[in-house]
């Protein structure tokens, strides 16, 4: 099968070295083209994921997941011929047929942006303290945002060009998952959420977000 | 937190007397922090909020002089506006003092972030184009010129670009058509 080449993959990257070359590798058999926006990690993630193919951006400074997202869209908009920009995340939860079927939602015209969502079917097993918190989360998006959508942070996404150019993060740390959301419903983009699996590994689980930076995300989100 | 002591500070003044003099600084202090909170909604530090905050910075370092010179003062300001002590009024002072002080560093700490996260991912991007023109430069050299590959990608091992290599080792050739 050939790759797609109309696509960028951007995957923000901070301290994943274990996993991160796997992740591009698996990307770059489906994607021709991969950009990790290397969030000044220090376990040399960034040269791992340049071994698996992928073009790495090095923020000089730590400067939060957003930061990286929004660095990696950037890249993806400077480049000739980009059509769609997928997000991805490096730690290696997300599915790469997932990203493929969802970019191919957006190559049919049916929308402008593919939200993913672990919560539209049963492939995704969430602890019920994790679920808890995802739900209030979602509570909270729609509240705010007046976008309707079953998970609201989850990190796989994919978007024209549009969508990526009208895109302007600037919640640096957590909470830009909730501002993505927010810029989609004001820009009045045609958006549609797409069956995703979130695997989480031990690896993932052990590293990804506890549930006590819920608080962070919440006290960024009033104090913006 | 802040909030959670300027409230028990409240509390404790309505403890004091009660009467007509209470509420006065009562409503005094909810002014003042209702200034904070407009302070922290309008965002932004202009040139104006920097006049206003060299004018407080003077005029603060006139009462301090005053309150050496007249320490009676802060007594008679207290008793006027119905509060038990002159340390009491002080007190409050300094709470709303720190309460601004906190909100309008907070904004300029943001603003700073902002700035540092637009120099960064400037730097970042160029950087990154930068290796990847280069790559691109050293593909094309080693295809026209049949130069051992090796020779080539030794050109932009330059000390400060030197973490870049793995970059350039992994960049695809130049040509649009050869990606996939």
């Amino acid at each position: 099968m050939r790759a797609v080449d109309d696509t960028w993959v951007v995957v923000p990257l901070y301290n994943e070295a274990a996993v991160v070359g796997e992740v591009v590798a698996g990307l770059r058999r489906s994607f021709a083209h991969v950009v990790c926006v290397d969030d000044a990690s220090r376990d040399g993630s960034g040269d791992a994921a340049a071994r698996a193919g992928a073009v790495v951006v090095r923020h000089p400074v730590n400067l939060g997941q957003g930061a990286a997202l929004q660095t990696g869209v950037d890249w993806a908009l400077s480049q000739p011929g980009t059509r769609f920009v997928v997000t991805f995340d490096a730690d290696g939860q997300h599915q790469v047929a997932d990203a493929l079927a969802m970019v191919d939602r957006l190559r049919s015209g049916e929308a402008d942006v593919v939200i993913g969502s672990r919560f539209l079917d049963g492939r995704t097993r969430v602890s019920p303290l994790k679920r808890a918190v995802l739900r209030a989360a979602v509570v909270h998006t729609n509240a705010t945002t007046g976008v309707r959508m079953t998970d609201a942070h989850n990190g796989l996404r994919a978007m024209t060009r549009e969508v990526a150019a009208s895109l302007d993060i600037t919640q640096n740390r957590m909470a830009h998952a909730s501002e993505i959301v927010e810029q989609i419903g004001r820009g009045g983009w045609r958006w549609v959420e797409h069956p995703v699996e979130v695997l989480y590994t031990d690896y993932s689980v052990a590293k990804g977000q506890s549930v006590l930076n819920s608080v962070n995300i919440v006290t960024e989100l009033i104090f913006k | 937190m802040l909030c959670v002591s300027v409230c028990s500070t409240l509390g404790e003044v309505s403890g004091h007397d009660g009467g007509v003099e209470s509420v006065l600084i009562k409503v005094l202090l909810m002014a003042g922090i209702g200034v904070v909170a407009l302070l922290f909604v309008r965002g932004h530090a202009t040139a104006r909020h920097q006049a206003v905050r060299r004018v407080m910075v003077v005029a603060f370092a006139g009462l301090a002089i005053a309150s050496l010179l007249f320490p009676q003062t802060w007594q008679s300001a207290a008793e006027l506006l119905g509060v038990g002590r002159g340390t009491d009024l002080l007190l409050y002072a300094t709470i709303l003092v720190v309460l601004g002080f906190m909100v309008t560093s907070y904004l300029r700490t943001r603003d700073l972030q902002r700035q540092v996260t637009v120099l960064s991912r400037r730097l970042a991007l160029d950087e990154a184009a930068a290796a990847q023109h280069q790559a691109a430069q050293a593909a094309q050299t080693a295809q026209t010129a049949a130069a051992p590959v090796a020779q080539v990608t030794e050109v932009p091992r330059t000390p400060v670009v030197v973490d870049e290599g793995p970059v350039f080792a992994a960049l695809p050739a130049p040509r649009p058509g050869s990606w996939a």
